[in-house]
Parts: C-alpha cells; sequence; structure tokens
C-alpha cells in the first residue's frame, strides 16, 4: 500500500528499517516508505507507534539496526550531514533546540555551520525572521518568547537552512488556537513553495485538510499510507482520533482561511 | 513568570555592546586584577567605572545589583564573620568592608560584561584568541570556543530547571518536614539526570542544524572603544600593583 505521489522524484526512501533498542525492544521493523517532492504528509499514530523513531532515521540522528534510508539519492550512513542539510528537523519540545541567546543569533546557527560567509548568513537570518513574523523579535533573547513564538523561531532556524524537506516533529503541542495558526501558515507556506513536508502528530485536526498523504504507525510499523479521505475513516483503530468533522470531508477541517 | 537573571544577556547598541569581546575580556582581567591588588581608590575608580557603563548601556542599576543578589549576600557574611570572630571589631569592620567591595567590584563587572556580551561573541572571541596560537588546531580552537559557549548559555537554563524541580517537589509536599539534607539530594537527583537529558537534546539539535567545528564565527575587529577601555583597565591595574592605591 503506499499514495501514489505521481512522477515527482523520491526525496527519501526507506527501505526495511529496523532499529532496536539496546534493551532488545523492536522500535521500528522492516518500514519501508518513499517521500516524494513536494509531499505533504502526515504521520500520526498513538505515543509509542514509533513515529518520532522514524523521523531521526530520515536526517541521520539515528543509526538503524538493519535497512536504509537514502535522502536525494544517498544514503545517509554514507552522508548524515548531508541528510542534515536537506532535511531539516523541528523537535516536539522547540526549547531542546533554541541554542543562540537571541533569536538572530539562534537563526544564524544553522547557516553558519553550513560554512556561509557573514553576508549571506544575514541575508538568510533576514528572510528566515520575515518568513516567521519574528523580525520585530530579533535581538530578544528566546526565553522571553512565547510558546507560539519559540515554535515559530525553532522552525525558523531550520528555515534559514533551506532545506528541501521539514520534518515537524508534534508542531502543535502545548500551543493555543492562534499560535496554532501561525505555525500552521509557517508550514503551509513552506509547502506551497515547493517544500517536502512531513508532519508527526496525533492531533488530525489541525493539519490534515492541508496534507496529500496520510500515513499511520502501530507498533514500528505502519499500517496504513493513503490519501486522507481512504486512510482517515481507519485511525480510530490506530489509537487516532477521528477529528470531529471527519464525516463533513477533509477538507472542512483546515484551521485557516479558505 | 519569575526570571532568573544571572548571566543573562541584555541587548542593545551601546559602545560597551559593540565592544570587540576579547577587548571586554581583557580589560574584566585587568580590572579583576586591580580590585584584588588594590584599595580604597582603586575600588571608587572601579565602581566609577561600573556606574559609567550601566549609564552607557542603559541597565537599570537596581537590575545590575539584582543581578548580583548572592554576591551581596555573601559580602555581607564576609564583613559580619570578620567584625564577630576578630577581637579588634574596628580595623576588623574596616578590612572586612574591604573585602566585601572588592567582591562585589568584581562581580558586577563580571555580570555586566555577561550582559553586555553575546554568548556567540564570546565563543568567536575564545576561537580568534587560541587560533594563532601555535600548536593549537583550528579544530581545537573552535571547540574550545564552543565549549565555552554553551557553558555560558545555559547557566541560566540550569537554573531556571533547579528552580522547576525545587517548585514541583514543594508542590507534593517537600519541605514540610525538614530534612534539608534529603531535600537537596532529592533535588540534586533529578536535577543531574534532567541536566544530562537536556545535554542530550542539545546535543541532537545541533546536529540537526549541522553543527561543525569549523562553522563560519564572525571575525571581532578591535575598535577604538576597545582600546579605550583596555587602556582606562590597564592604568587602573597599574596604579593598584605599583602604588597599591
Amino acid at each position: 500500500m503506499g499514495a501514489d505521489a505521481g512522477g515527482a522524484a523520491p526525496l527519501v526512501s526507506v527501505r526495511g528499517l529496523t532499529h532496536r533498542f539496546l534493551d532488545g525492544t523492536l522500535g521500528l521493523e522492516r518500514v519501508d516508505l518513499t517521500i516524494r517532492r513536494g509531499e505533504f504528509v502526515v504521520l500520526a499514530g498513538r505515543n509509542g507507534s514509533g513515529k518520532t523513531l522514524l523521523a531521526r532515521h530520515l536526517n541521520g540522528l539515528l543509526e538503524p539496526t538493519d535497512g536504509e534510508v537514502v535522502v536525494d539519492g544517498v544514503s545517509v550512513a554514507c552522508g548524515a550531514r548531508r541528510a542534515r542539510e536537506r532535511v531539516g528537523l523541528v523537535f516536539q519540545d522547540a526549547d531542546s533546540q533554541i541554542i543562540g541567546d537571541t533569536v538572530c543569533e539562534d537563526i544564524a546557527f544553522g547557516p553558519r555551520n553550513l560554512r556561509l560567509d557573514e553576508p549571506e548568513t544575514t541575508e538568510r537570518v533576514g528572510e528566515a525572521l520575515a518568513e516567521a513574523d519574528l523580525t520585530g523579535r530579533r535581538d530578544l533573547p528566546p526565553h522571553l518568547l512565547s510558546g507560539g513564538e519559540k515554535r515559530r523561531l525553532a522552525v525558523a532556524g531550520v528555515l534559514a537552512m533551506r532545506p528541501d524537506m521539514i520534518v515537524f516533529d508534534e508542531p502543535f503541542s502545548s500551543l493555543d488556537y492562534p499560535a496554532s495558526r501561525q505555525v500552521l501558515k509557517r508550514i503551509v507556506a513552506f509547502h506551497a513553495r515547493g517544500g517536502t513536508v512531513l508532519v508527526i502528530t496525533h492531533d488530525l485536526d489541525r493539519i490534515l485538510a492541508h496534507a496529500t498523504r496520510l500515513i499511520l504507525m502501530q507498533g514500528g510499523a505502519i499500517v496504513r499510507d493513503g490519501p486522507p479521505p481512504e486512510v482517515l475513516p481507519e485511525v480510530e483503530r490506530f489509537g487516532v482520533r477521528l477529528p470531529a468533522a471527519g464525516p463533513l470531508g477533509v477538507q472542512s477541517m483546515t484551521w485557516l482561511e479558505r | 513568570m519569575a526570571e532568573i537573571v544571572l548571566f543573562r544577556y541584555r541587548s542593545g547598541t551601546s559602545c560597551v555592546h559593540r565592544m570587540d569581546a576579547r577587548m571586554k575580556v581583557l580589560s574584566l582581567v585587568l580590572m579583576c586584577l586591580a580590585a584584588f591588588s588594590g584599595r580604597w581608590i582603586t575600588l571608587v575608580a572601579l565602581s566609577l567605572l561600573s556606574l559609567a557603563v550601566i549609564r552607557i548601556t542603559a541597565i537599570p542599576p537596581l537590575l545590575a545589583l539584582r543581578d548580583i543578589r548572592p554576591v551581596l549576600l555573601l559580602a555581607a557574611l564576609v564583613v559580619g564573620g570578620r567584625v564577630l570572630f576578630s577581637e579588634q571589631p574596628v580595623p576588623a569592620l574596616v578590612e572586612g568592608l574591604l573585602a566585601a567591595w572588592r567582591l562585589v567590584a568584581v562581580a558586577l563587572l563580571g555580570s555586566l560584561f555577561v550582559s553586555t556580551t553575546q554568548v556567540a561573541e564570546i565563543r568567536s572571541a575564545v576561537f580568534w584568541t587560541l587560533r594563532p596560537l601555535p600548536l593549537i588546531p583550528a579544530s581545537l580552537a573552535a571547540r574550545a570556543a564552543a565549549m565555552v559557549g554553551l557553558s555560558l548559555r545555559f547557566v541560566p537554563l540550569l537554573l531556571r530547571q533547579a528552580r522547576e524541580v525545587d517548585l514541583a517537589q514543594k508542590a507534593r509536599g517537600a519541605g514540610s518536614r525538614g530534612r534539608p539534607v534529603w531535600r537537596m539530594a532529592a533535588l540534586s537527583r533529578v536535577l543531574l539526570r534532567r541536566m544530562f537529558e537536556r545535554g542530550d537534546e542539545l546535543v541532537e539539535a545541533m546536529l540537526a542544524r549541522c553543527y561543525t567545528d569549523e562553522a563560519t564565527l564572525p571575525r571581532p575587529a578591535v575598535g577604538a572603544a576597545g582600546v579605550w577601555a583596555a587602556s582606562a583597565a590597564a592604568a587602573v591595574a597599574a596604579a593598584a600593583l605599583l602604588w597599591g592605591l
């Protein structure tokens, strides 16, 4: 099973990915997955189903026990750094990935690690600030930002590296309605510019209207994979709440203005 | 939200903020040397310098003092201790006040340094200071710079975590039965574990953004303000060391 993503080239290919923890617990079991350029994928499942574990393999933060992850034609095992340049990851806890002591410095962290010169770094920081609507906050210490602003800062820090794909791990957790909308706008805007998106969530309400593909995981394996209208009726079987607007159609769920 | 303000950068555009971090470090070292070598005149000069920095950077004076609250408490204990345990209270009081003033002067200068210097600038300063030295490869200089930067960046985080853990334990009745040693041990255990977990998360976050020892670090530029500051600090240090002022 798998979604037909048309003729778009594969950006990420996962083949037989298995992850076993040190105590022998199986975290992922022979996962096969292809994500094509331009897709907007939602990955859902109950807690402990392996969603975050899978995400960390996509940019080489974890090494598989077996199997392979290929990003843009190059195995992550041979080029983790290259994978991280192509696939950005926004962590669930924004505080844990904020490194700079001002908003501006935090965003500049990524471009400097890409060894860009200072003028290029400055340009990218300016763009990322504007995209995340944080220009007025550029000199603030991150700990003074609200929860939504910190999440947008985390997004901006990844946007400044200009990846081909961004993985968002529970991007709406702990956010109120206005903050969720702001983060959602950034995700949708990135996709509209041609970026590939993978959103990990167990809360489909906020995001599914924009997705081209819905994948469900359980017990470290992919159990359903297809267009949202096809997969949605089965979500509750796998520990994911059916959105209240589900019966009205996927498109009706959007939190943004139509 | 209650704020823990130790070691926190406060943004600004003053000449002190824009000064080369290396000149600030040099000036700080010289002024600390002066503080512990000199006496009243030196301490008056250092205090006036501190006030000048507070004025230039527009940091509220009360906030600057609040930043060093623990040191003020320590200074009070130093004075009290000297007087209590001396057979000649008046000379002991004078020497105690001198010692306390030194402590406060150094702490205030250090706090002002951190308040006006971004961690990235400190990191650059450490890198560009170590790099020209023989026998120190660029990667080692970069790694040392990153370690210094991260340590400074995460001291406020550590203090915030300690506060959260303490409040969480109090919410479950810890502290209501006395036993401060037990409570401290319980706090330390949890805090240590949280710090290691936070460290793991930090490593992942840095790797996810392609962390490298060879990152482009802005090259600091020594300006006139830095030269003036270092010269003033050197003059005060010289006066303290040579004439004991």
